[in-house]
């Protein structure tokens, strides 16, 4: 059940990104590209929680492996993340300042 | 791992939080779409994300402070450790990266996304059963192998990519003998690798113990595939491989979502996945290619096509040579009213281009520009935006034609036209331009070929054959400014260069032959 519950959220949320990524104009597609790549590093979420689950395993005598398989996705992740928000908005904030100029 | 039908409160409340979140993702993801709110939108997924990570440390007991000392600060050092170190990277990466370099630092991004899921995937298997978090179950156990595989095709492809597109490895295509059966034989295997981790330990025909056989054989076989496929993408297909990837890199994420119950990630990672897949599909369509194609690498020159061809384009070039001169006359007489130098017959053109073949552009009112890679390999976009902003101050109407897949990723001109401080209203879409190339007074092309070969109209069998294109040709007069006249990487010669009438060209790196033609302009 949990499982269909999953898979459904996942179908839902592909389809209505799609119908909204649709609109995006072509002139902002490196920008929404850079900026998808971001959300891409969502799965620092996941890096997180399993380093959690990780710790407290090696807490109770588990193997470091999963420690530092943790540390690594954590910080690749964010790397993802940290960095492709930045990008974007640097992006961005040079395409539409020209905007604010010709309206002056 | 959650259990939908077992929820605790705090369970309750995740969720609802991470609902909210989704939303707010896809709130931002429609301000994307209007250019003077998109900042704004890119913000709001940003602050989406760092709840949502603030949620997860909460949610996964980080700080729970029941817990005993020792795992207690463990888990805070560690996860916060790597969480700077990932945030310093990042913002340092953003700050140095030139705009020229976008595209494989975009790459580079996909490809550590891809691994991070990878490596959720590999965690999640490693430590399966171990803890109510990690669930054996077919369902984790299979998702958690695809998350591996999917993430490490996402890495070594993106690797392999940005390799290229940063020109250390080599640009051209590499196909190994027998790429195809190999691409299939590797794709087969990953399949399988995935499905055996999640049916063996279930069904116990296989010890959990030994899971982590199956783990590496999977990272070794989706790492080659992933390498395999990229490796024989060309320059060209690089948009469409750069989508894909960020596609896969947000499936990626999705199914590591799946792996740990996790509906923000799943939501999210699917959002991406869908990103990648719109920009992917228009690519392919802007190049008339399918997928499948690319992928397999199909649809390239072929030894059957190149005869065909030959035969096909001497044929047309005359066909073609015969309609711009038509075009051109009734254009002329249209025009001849409005503006008096367009007047002069082309025969005269010709033989006063020596004297000044500038004289088109210095009394153009309507001028539109094509730029491609070359321009930016060149970092001519400055020097464009100079040639424009004298065309300009002569009268001028100035304009950008960009074709979807000029340059290296989605809305590559775009940015560099930007940065060069173009405005944006004057960047438009093929669509919308394509029909005023015939009454435009000069085209100025900047390292473009294959997007505006004409041959894609009429050159049947080619690669380009059906690819939309820029319809440059219908120009009276056109300046080109591209390193050679080389057929770009089609393959396919442009008749646009043997054109008699109307067409200068000027050879060489764009940096250094624009900067003549606007020192020549300049003088008079």
């Amino acid at each position: 059940m949990t499982e269909i519950i999953l898979i459904s959220i996942f179908i839902v949320a592909t389809i209505v990104g799609y119908i909204l990524i649709n609109n995006v104009p072509s002139l902002l597609h490196t920008p929404l590209m850079s900026g998808m790549n971001a959300l891409s590093g969502v799965t620092v979420l996941g890096a997180i929680a399993a380093t959690a689950g990780a710790v407290i395993l090696f807490n109770n005598g588990d193997k470091i492996f999963g420690l530092i398989f943790g540390f690594i996705a954590i910080a690749l992740a964010t790397i993802n993340v940290v960095g492709g928000f930045a990008i974007t908005d640097r992006m961005l904030k040079m395409i539409v300042k020209k905007k604010d100029k010709s309206e002056e | 791992m959650m259990d939908f039908k077992n929820l605790s409160t705090s369970d309750i409340i995740y969720l609802i939080i991470s609902a909210v979140l989704i939303c707010m993702v896809l709130f931002g993801i429609f301000l994307l779409s209007r250019v003077k709110k998109a900042r704004l939108g890119n913000g709001l997924s940003a602050i989406a994300l760092l709840a949502g990570i603030i949620l997860v440390l909460i949610h996964s007991g980080v700080f729970d402070f029941n817990r005993d000392t020792n795992s207690l600060i463990l888990g805070i050092v560690i996860i916060f450790l790597a969480l700077a170190l990932g945030s310093v990277i990042g913002i340092v990466l953003s700050k140095k990266v030139k705009m020229i370099e976008m595209p494989q630092l975009v790459a580079l991004l996909n490809g550590l996304g891809g691994a991070a899921s990878a490596i959720v995937g590999i965690t999640t298997l490693a430590l399966a059963g171990k803890s109510p978090m990690f669930s054996s179950g077919a369902f984790a156990l299979t998702t958690a192998a695809l998350a591996i595989s999917v993430g490490m095709i996402t890495l070594s492809g993106s690797l392999i990519a940005a390799g290229k597109l940063h020109r250390i490895l080599p640009q051209k295509q590499i196909v190994l003998k027998g790429h195809q059966v190999l691409t299939i034989v590797l794709l087969v295997l990953t399949i399988a690798l995935v499905a055996l981790s999640g049916i063996l330990v279930p069904t116990c025909l296989m010890s959990i113990k030994y899971l982590w056989i199956l783990l590496l054989l999977n990272v070794v076989v989706s790492t080659l595939f992933g390498l395999v496929f990229s490796i024989r993408v060309g320059g060209a297909d690089m948009p469409i491989t750069i989508s894909l990837l960020n596609s896969f890199s947000g499936v990626a994420g999705a199914i590591a979502g799946l792996a740990l119950y996790d509906i923000l990630l799943v939501a999210i990672g699917g959002i991406v996945g869908a990103s990648g897949l719109i920009l992917t599909q228009i690519m392919c369509k802007a190049i008339n290619r399918s997928l499948i194609d690319i992928l397999l690498g199909k649809a390239k020159k072929t030894q059957d096509a190149a005869p065909a061809l030959e035969a096909e384009t001497s044929e047309e070039k005359i066909e073609e040579a015969q309609t711009s001169n038509e075009v051109q006359t009734s254009e002329e007489a249209q025009t001849s009213n409005d503006v008096s130098s367009n007047e002069v017959p082309n025969q005269e053109v010709e033989s006063q281009e020596e004297k000044d073949e500038f004289a088109a552009l210095r009394n153009a009112k309507d001028v539109i520009i094509v730029p491609g890679y070359g321009m930016a390999i060149a970092q001519a976009q400055h020097l464009v935006k100079e040639l424009a902003n004298y065309l300009v101050s002569n009268g001028a109407k100035v304009r950008y034609a960009i074709h979807p897949v000029a340059g290296r990723m989605p809305g590559h001109m775009n940015v560099l036209l930007c940065e060069a401080d173009v405005d944006y209203e004057d960047l438009f879409e093929m669509s919308d331009i394509d029909a005023d190339f015939k009454t435009c007074d000069a085209v100025i092309v900047v390292g473009a070929n294959d997007v505006l070969n004409p041959a894609a109209n009429t050159a049947v069998g080619t690669p380009i054959y059906g690819m939309p294109v820029l319809s440059v040709n219908d120009a009276k007069e056109i300046y080109i400014f591209n390193y050679d006249t080389k057929p770009g990487y089609a393959g396919v010669d442009n008749p646009i260069y043997e054109r008699k009438n109307g067409v200068h060209i000027f050879l060489g790196n764009a940096s250094d032959t624009l900067q003549q033609a606007l020192d020549e302009l300049k003088k008079n």
